[in-house]
């Protein structure tokens, strides 16, 4: 007798190693909030030592953290750290860097146009179409409220 | 001379031998358990190539000439050549092969591969096609990564159930001869969908095949 696809899956299912949550989720809490640390002291920086007016710092922040994520991905630094960060680390805004570093980086070989540029959306595609979606609906949601 | 038996299996005229082989790998394969009976563990995954995909090609090629002489024979013996690897057009063997001149046979069927064309190449001798047979397979860790997964520069996290795609390419020579290992039945295997549905979990889904699993 052999399995049925129930028992096999079963059996997969138990001899599976497991991820180890508990540690898992630590990891991602302190590593992600130990960025987004990283990003507030930048914050300070702009507006208590530069003097930069609140505006301006909103946007000089964002920038900072993508120039460092794409930096880090070149250096394949931050796949190193993802490792153990997981969640931490995919995280908007450095997360997103990586997401599109890393294919640009990968697909190079195949070309500058057909390779790096063609393939540079291919895992953050998603995060842009939804996410940019979603925006216009939530947008003419408030403005229908608005009406009222 | 009917040599079928059952519905999977066939019995040989004569047995087959494998006259000669060799092989090269990565550094993680180079440090497993079996990294003393490698011919070449690689320095890194570039091998001196700019592409990994060009590496993979010359990987094969190391292979293939290789074993041909290890054999004692030169291309130009060789009836058939029968290779493998995992990428979009077998491009590794092609490209790897190309100037070798031995009539080619391109064969997918990823981690079967080996035995595939172990199998089949013991076919076309026995059946009085050929009197000697090149087999080659390759896979490379990142060529597999860039066709069927994420960038290696991406931050994300593997699984404990993730599997790695071995980096390394073997070759074997098949002819008749006094001396083993022989080659005297050939069992293929059947299409098995047992349900897996976690694509980092390539050694769930093609156990069930090798294996006639009870609980």
């Amino acid at each position: 007798m052999s399995y049925t696809k129930k028992e096999y899956m079963d059996y997969v299912s138990r001899k599976s190693k497991k991820s180890p949550i508990v540690r898992d989720t630590v990891l991602a809490f302190i590593i992600g909030g130990l960025i987004c640390v990283v990003g507030q002291a930048f914050s300070e920086l702009y507006s208590k030592v530069f003097n930069l007016d609140k505006e301006l710092v909103k946007i000089a922040v964002p920038i900072t953290m993508i120039f460092l994520g794409a930096l880090f991905t070149a250096l394949n630094l931050y796949p190193k750290l993802a490792k153990y960060a997981g969640a931490g680390t995919i995280v908007p805004i450095t997360g997103f860097a990586n997401a599109i570093t890393s294919p640009a980086m990968e697909f190079r070989r195949e070309g500058l146009v057909l390779g790096l540029a063609a393939k540079m959306f291919i895992v953050a595609g998603p995060v842009l179409v939804y996410g940019i979606a979603s925006s216009v609906v939530v947008g003419l949601i408030y403005y229908l409220i608005n009406l009222f | 001379m009917n040599k079928k038996i059952g519905k999977q299996t066939v019995k040989l005229e004569n047995p087959i031998s494998i006259i000669s082989s060799a092989n090269v790998v990565g550094q993680k394969e180079g440090h497993g358990p079996l990294g003393d009976y490698f011919d070449i563990v690689m320095e890194d995954a570039e091998w001196g190539e700019d592409t990994w995909e060009k590496t993979e090609s010359k990987m094969q090629h190391d292979t293939v000439t290789r074993a041909i002489s290890n054999a004692s024979l030169s291309p130009s013996d060789i009836d058939y050549i029968l290779a493998g690897d995992l990428l979009n057009q077998c491009i590794s063997s092609s490209f790897g092969l190309r100037d070798l001149n031995i009539p080619f046979f391109g064969v997918y069927g990823a981690c079967s591969t080996m035995a595939e064309t172990i199998s089949l190449g013991s076919m076309l001798i026995d059946g009085g096609f050929a009197k000697n047979i090149a087999c080659v397979t390759s896979s490379h860790f990142c060529t597999a990564e860039r066709q069927y997964r994420l960038p290696l520069e991406y931050g994300g996290q593997r699984p404990p159930t993730a599997q790695w795609t071995v980096t390394g390419s073997g070759s074997v020579v098949l002819s008749r001869s006094e001396k083993g290992p022989f080659i005297t039945h050939i069992t293929t295997g059947k299409i098995l969908d047992m349900g897996i549905k976690d694509a980092n979990n390539m050694g769930a889904a093609m156990a069930p095949v090798s294996v006639k699993l009870t609980p």
